[in-house]
């Protein structure tokens, strides 16, 4: 299908998915005036039932909503056939295929791949409890947006396309803002014009929402213009899709922002407590340690976004403490920041030559710590998530998730508990990109993450091991345990639907899990896990498979 | 003689809107669109088609009325009608038949084919 077509047919439907609750609530008035009683004077109302039923199974059929289609179809015939029935039977009837109407429209509004059927005793809630987030795209180049707009859409957002900026202002008059906005800059008001729109709406109504610039300008003033408007991200176009998504996720997801956790090393015990009111007050969260030579294991546990480490403390120096952290390669980037009274400048040269990024000479004035703290710490975030994250999945990449296996399983040790890993492989999935094409394919992976991401708790791991391999790690989970929450994502995968209308498919996953106790080591830990996925994979695939210890 | 102009009488707009671009982009055809059966009585002199898509059910005019309506027309003898619907048993075909259409349409149709599906029609009709 050429490109253009696609797009106006993809405005289409989108228009339709819109107007489907307008539709359904006019339906669904003419039904309770009814009450399944084809009684004179009533005719009226049956026969708009009727219709409204009949337009509906016409484009739904039309729009790519086959079951939409068939559930108005069989609500249809049902309003046909209404005289031949007892009123009894007509109401409870009409009642249950309308619902099973609104279920069907319900879906096609999310756009997105339906929710799986609920596994027996499930403990938590269904996977797409999460309301579709809305994006505004802006854009004047019609089938730009409308084509963007459709691509985004398959990824699970509601996005509304303006072509204009007034239709932009005038829909943010009438109603909520949206959770994000996708903005060009070059409109007929002027070059920079979205910029200004985006900077002139920051006041009222779009004080919160998060801002994306998608344009053909790459010039510094663009930038520079979007970065004074707010806008948290720029592409130019063509947009890279995959990083679009990231970034919308990122700014639309439900997942607060972690506080940034600063070490601070100081022997004096009330400067530490003072310093760490400060910056706990500034909304970061301190801990104190007094003695430096205890600060890797205490860094282990409390991974921190920064070290502010006074420079002269008996035992070992800042300095000193600066270079032994230095060797890890865990910390080669984290952020050292000195202070001291010192005032020789050759010793404080020293101590940024040793890997400090910053200098702050006592008495410190709050706001210079706060300040130097904070943008560093930022920076920091940014950088490691960049260097520790897949692009694609936005989960952990293979060395950040072997570095967490490393970390989580001797903190599991000092801790007693117990900790799972599991290796999950999708199964037959050069079929996929063969059949379906890459393209798919990668939002197969993308819907993997995102189930995974779903159905784990906040302090699970979930990293890209390979082309079509996750890995996951659970604290505080023993290997019974791992299993059933690995089994009941493995049905779940198994039931989703991918691709639409007649290309759709399903694919199913192969894990294998092993735990600590009694293992102990990390690269055993996950050559168990793989030796138990080999074990999945070789008994049939699509089945979870635990470690067994070979015999004695 | 070439299947050119397409006069499609309609009363859905999101189906109107499909069907256009089915017919226009795909098909290349020139299209007049009518909502309803009264519409297409007043643009059928004006325009000539070549050919007449009639949805069948419609509110006031439905199809079936609407294609009679059209054939008392002077100019409306001949031009050759189609019918959409989504009733489409073999009996119901032969009901339009004998209503003077050439053929039938199911609905939903497949944009990608709609317009290959009418060149038929209208080819077979003309032999």
């Amino acid at each position: 299908m050429n490109p253009a077509l696609e797009t106006a047919l993809a405005a289409l439907r989108q228009r339709f998915v819109g107007e489907l609750p307008a539709r359904l609530g006019a339906l669904r008035q003419a039904l309770a005036a009814l009450d399944g009683a084809p009684r004179d004077g009533l005719e009226p109302d049956r026969q708009t039932a009727r219709r409204t039923a009949h337009s509906l199974a016409g484009a739904g059929g039309t729009f790519g909503f086959p079951a939409l289609g068939e559930a108005a179809r069989a609500l249809e015939l049902r309003l046909d056939a209404l005289d031949e029935t007892p009123a009894a039977n007509a109401a409870a009837e009409l009642d249950t295929l309308f619902a099973a109407l609104e279920a069907q429209a319900a879906r096609a509004a999310r756009g997105r791949l339906p929710a799986p059927p609920a596994a027996a005793a499930e403990p938590e809630a269904a996977v797409t409890n999460r309301q579709t987030r809305s994006i505004a795209l802006v854009d004047d180049d019609i089938s730009f947006g409308a084509h963007l707009a459709a691509q985004i859409g398959r990824f699970g957002y509601g996005v509304a396309h303006y072509p204009s900026l007034e239709a932009f202002v005038a829909a943010l008059d009438d109603g909520m803002p949206p959770d994000a906005i996708v903005m060009d800059l070059v409109f007929s008001e002027g070059n920079l014009a979205g910029a200004e729109a985006l900077l002139a709406q920051r006041l009222g109504r779009l004080v919160d929402t998060p801002a994306v610039v998608v344009s053909a300008r790459g010039d510094f003033a663009a930038r520079l213009a979007a970065v004074r408007a707010g806008a948290r991200a720029f592409q130019t176009k063509p947009p890279d899709l995959s990083a679009l998504i990231n970034t919308l996720d990122a700014l639309t997801g439900d997942e607060p922002q972690q506080p940034y956790r600063i070490l601070v090393v100081e022997d004096d015990a009330l400067l530490a407590e003072h310093y760490c009111r400060l910056l706990e007050a500034d909304g970061m969260q301190a801990l104190a340690l007094g003695d430096p030579t205890r600060a890797l294991e205490v860094a282990a546990d409390f991974a921190p976004d920064l070290l502010l480490t006074d420079l002269d403390m008996p035992g070992c120096s800042g300095i000193e403490l600066a270079a032994v952290i230095r060797q890890l390669e865990a910390y080669v980037s984290l952020p050292i920041v000195f202070l001291s009274a010192e005032k020789d400048f050759d010793r404080r040269v020293l101590a940024m030559q040793q890997g400090g990024d910053d200098f702050l000479a006592k008495p410190v004035t709050p706001q210079r710590l706060i300040a130097s703290v904070r943008q560093r710490a930022q920076r920091h975030r940014i950088l490691r998530a960049h260097m520790e994250h897949d692009g694609l999945t936005g989960l952990l990449n293979h060395s950040a998730l072997k570095e967490r296996l490393a970390l989580e399983l001797a903190r599991a040790a000092r801790l007693g508990s117990p900790l799972s890993f599991v290796m999950i492989d999708l199964d037959r999935f050069k079929q996929v990109n063969d059949n379906h094409g890459h393209a798919a394919g990668d939002r197969v992976l993308r819907a993997l993450a995102q189930l995974l991401r779903d159905r784990l708790r906040r302090t699970d791991i979930v990293g890209r091991y390979g082309g079509e391999e996750f890995g996951v790690l659970l604290p505080d989970t023993d290997a019974a345990t791992a299993q059933q929450v690995i089994e009941t994502i493995r049905q779940a995968f198994a039931a989703v639907e991918h691709g639409t209308g007649e290309r759709c498919f399903s694919v199913t996953l192969s894990a294998g899990i092993a735990a600590s106790p009694p293992i102990d080591n990390a690269e055993t830990l996950a050559a168990a896990a793989d030796a138990a996925l080999y074990r999945s994979k070789h008994a049939g695939r699509n089945r979870v498979s635990l470690h067994q210890e070979a015999p004695a | 003689m070439t299947l050119q102009k397409i006069l499609l009488v309609e009363d859905e707009p999101d189906i109107r809107a499909v069907a256009q671009l089915a017919l226009e982009a795909v098909g290349g055809f020139t299209v007049r669109l009518c909502e309803s059966g009264e519409t297409a009585l007043a643009a059928l002199a004006e325009f000539d088609p070549d050919l007449v898509l009639l949805d069948v059910m419609m509110p006031g005019m439905d199809g079936p009325a609407t294609l009679a309506a059209l054939r008392a027309l002077p100019v409306g003898g001949d031009v050759p009608m189609i019918f959409m619907t989504a009733k489409v048993q073999p009996a119901e075909i032969e009901g339009y038949r004998r209503l003077g259409a050439i053929g039938v349409v199911a609905k939903p149709f497949d944009p990608m084919t709609l317009a290959d599906k009418l060149r038929g029609l209208w080819a077979a009709a003309h032999r």
